[in-house]
């Protein structure tokens, strides 16, 4: 399974660096002015999915149950 | 009175919700041929019925319209029928006649709810879809889609009967039965909204979705997850666009789904929670209400009704094949199921990645938020979409086809099935490729070119970035790990609310019931016997007293009398002369009594 994803993932990080590199040459024009900034999409999209879980672990005591929670009588 | 164009023979709808009850009587190929037959020819009759009021009815003092075709009902038309059609073919082997009877019957009514153009037949339309859904969801047969099944049906009664009653109101007031854009001002249009809301699955009214349609078959599912929410999206485009509102629960409905996507376990619930996420970019896009908003809520609804009955076929296949559909359960079914495999990376990828569907479509709402310089809502969607492709979109094909060596030997999925993915995967590539087929069937002129540098690399930036992170927090060992349990939604309020008011009212009402008892029952009623009993003595004691006192004078003779009286009472032997005494004595009395009251 290891060796199956190997190279896989080094295409993947060589896509990533691909992206972060050329975002700096490309002009922008967006609505809001941070999304000229380069590579905002990239933190931003990171960001927010490690947020996520964050914020999902938090919550997640308050609102995981056992399976069987509804059929308990 | 039928008033029928030229070009219009039969009402699309009816050609569904009629032609399904032929069904039962066919077998064989000639069945399946009848069935993919029928969303073919209400798709050609949508194609070639004319823009305008068709199929109209004068009903009592109301005017009709079965069949309104504008640019907005017949695209929703289109992929209602074509979405049929895959469903249909998905579900072709199934043995269930009363589940095939039910879908066709929730198809139609959904295709009337598209081309209604009066409320009331708004209101049949509404209705049927309702109960007819709900025994796609019955037709899972475990106890727990019965109990879903019930749920759904109550959610969905009750928001009929606002939808009912916000009718009933509105004719009164206006006197037109048509329906017209409202805005939220009064009862009428705040009760037709909540009606709408729920069927669209509004946070925090959503959870009746997430929890019966994973009940549901694995083929029930498909069409329970194209048909009830699309609809109510299409008529809060219809009538309610531009309700400011609708961005902020838009935007709501957007996140809150997220947090339940990461922690559930169970497949088509982490589906169900993804369709919520993306009806509320819908919501946000009628919110807005530009043209682009518009334009880009129905695209989307287009595309996402496809990719999302491709990403519930793909799961009901698995489901077909292993029986299995937990995250817990399931793992490594790429080596045996490849190509539901590459169905499900397609249908995922569709909900944003470009060159697939929903790059082309979601991307206008958002858009059309950074056009009307809405920041918050711009960035809250597009972090609602990198999230929800990264925990929906990567983790469905992830858990159910890798992390984990398969604990099943199995083959691919049935032929048809296969043949329904592979349909609907070729729209989502097609459309992803060549948007321009859709933008020219949208309700508004489009000028929107969703393929630029920038908008290309900026949206795989946020999601493959997005990747990304779920790949470090996976190998970290710090994502939530997949257990075998439930998350508690807002369904709990009824569910344990529910359970809670029924112990309640059991012991609220059962209590009164039990003093009611011993004070009426019990203790009135001995009390009544007793004195009824005793009170004959009582009397002929006290009359014996004073005639006693009056007359004999002697005690002796006094308490003989009384012996005898007792006597006469108890053996029920009075002298009849002492009886017509009496009752003369009381007849009296109450004669005095009335002409002292008179006075």
């Amino acid at each position: 399974m290891k060796k199956n994803i190997k190279t896989p993932l080094k295409i993947f990080y060589l896509f990533l660096g691909i992206l972060f590199v050329s975002d700096f040459f490309i002009k922008k024009h967006g609505d809001f002015y941070w999304e000229n900034y380069p590579v905002f999409f990239a933190v931003y999209g990171f960001v927010s999915c490690v947020l996520l879980i964050f914020i999902a672990k938090l919550i997640s005591p308050f609102i995981k149950r056992d399976e069987n929670y509804y059929d308990k009588k | 009175m039928v008033q029928t164009d030229l070009n219009i023979y039969c009402h699309p709808a009816f050609i569904l919700i009629f032609g399904a009850f032929l069904i039962p009587f066919l077998n064989g190929k000639i069945k399946n041929t009848y069935m993919l037959l029928l969303p073919v020819i209400a798709l050609l009759l949508i194609i070639n019925i004319s823009a305008g009021d068709h199929f109209i009815i004068n009903f009592l003092d109301y005017k009709l319209t079965l069949c309104k075709m504008d640019r907005l009902s017949r695209i929703f038309g289109y992929i209602f029928s074509i979405v049929s059609f895959i469903a249909v073919l998905f579900a072709l082997k199934s043995k269930d006649n009363v589940a095939h009877i039910c879908a066709f019957i929730y198809a139609g009514s959904a295709l009337g709810v598209t081309f209604a153009g009066d409320f009331f037949s708004l209101y049949i339309f509404w209705e049927i879809m309702a109960v007819a859904s709900a025994f796609l969801i019955f037709a899972g047969k475990t106890e727990k889609a019965t109990a879903a099944g019930f749920r759904y049906i109550l959610v969905h009664i009750f928001g009929g009967l606002c939808l009912l009653t916000g009718i009933v109101l509105y004719v009164n007031k206006t006197g037109s039965m048509e329906i017209e854009l409202l805005t939220l001002s009064n009862i009428e249009s705040y009760l037709i909204f909540l009606s709408i809301a729920i069927n669209a699955a509004i946070c925090p009214l959503h959870s009746w979705l997430s929890d019966s349609y994973p009940e549901a078959t694995a083929t029930g599912a498909v069409f329970l997850s194209a048909f009830t929410t699309k609809s109510a999206v299409y008529i809060m485009a219809r009538i309610f666009p531009g309700t400011e509102s609708l961005i902020w629960l838009g935007v709501f409905m957007t996140a809150i789904p997220l947090f339940f996507i990461i922690l559930e376990n169970d497949i088509r619930r982490v589906l169900a929670y993804s369709l919520i996420n993306q009806i509320g970019f819908m919501m946000c896009g009628i919110g807005i209400g530009t043209t682009l908003a518009i334009n880009g809520t129905v695209s989307h609804a287009f595309c996402h009704i496809l990719y999302k009955s491709l990403l519930f076929m793909s799961a009901g296949a698995v489901l077909h094949v292993t029986g299995k559909i937990k995250c817990t359960d399931l793992g490594g079914l790429y080596k045996y199921m490849p190509f539901t495999c590459i169905c499900c990376i397609i249908g995922a990828a569709s909900m944003s990645v470009p060159l697939f569907s929903g790059f082309i479509s979601k991307s206008m709402i958002i858009s059309a938020a950074a056009h009307n310089k809405l920041a918050f809502v711009w960035l809250a969607l597009e972090f609602a979409s990198a999230g929800v492709f990264v925990y929906a979109g990567i983790k469905v094909p992830y858990f159910m086809f890798f992390n984990k060596k398969s604990e099943f030997k199995t083959k691919e999925a049935p032929f048809n099935m296969l043949c329904a993915m592979g349909i609907g995967s070729f729209a989502c590539i097609f459309i992803g490729l060549f948007p321009n087929y859709l933008y020219s069937i949208l309700p508004y002129e489009v000028n929107y070119i969703p393929y630029t540098i920038t908008h290309v690399t900026s949206q795989l930036q946020l999601l493959m970035f997005g990747a990304l992170a779920f790949y470090f927090l996976i190998r970290s060992g710090y994502y939530p790990s997949e257990t075998k349990s439930i998350n508690l939604d807002f369904d709990w309020f009824y569910r344990k609310g529910g359970e809670k008011f029924y112990k309640i009212a059991d012991y609220s009402l059962n209590l009164l019931n039990r003093v009611c008892n011993e004070i009426i029952a019990i203790k009135l009623t001995n009390f009544i016997c007793k004195t009824g009993k005793n009170l004959p003595f009582k009397i002929s004691n006290i009359l014996i007293n004073i005639y006693g006192f009056v007359f004999i004078k002697n005690k002796q003779k006094t308490d003989r009398l009384k012996t005898k009286a007792i006597c006469a009472l108890e053996t029920k032997t009075v002298p009849i002369g002492l009886t017509a005494a009496l009752s003369t004595f009381f007849i009296a009395v109450i004669f005095f009594v009335i002409k002292l009251l008179q006075q």
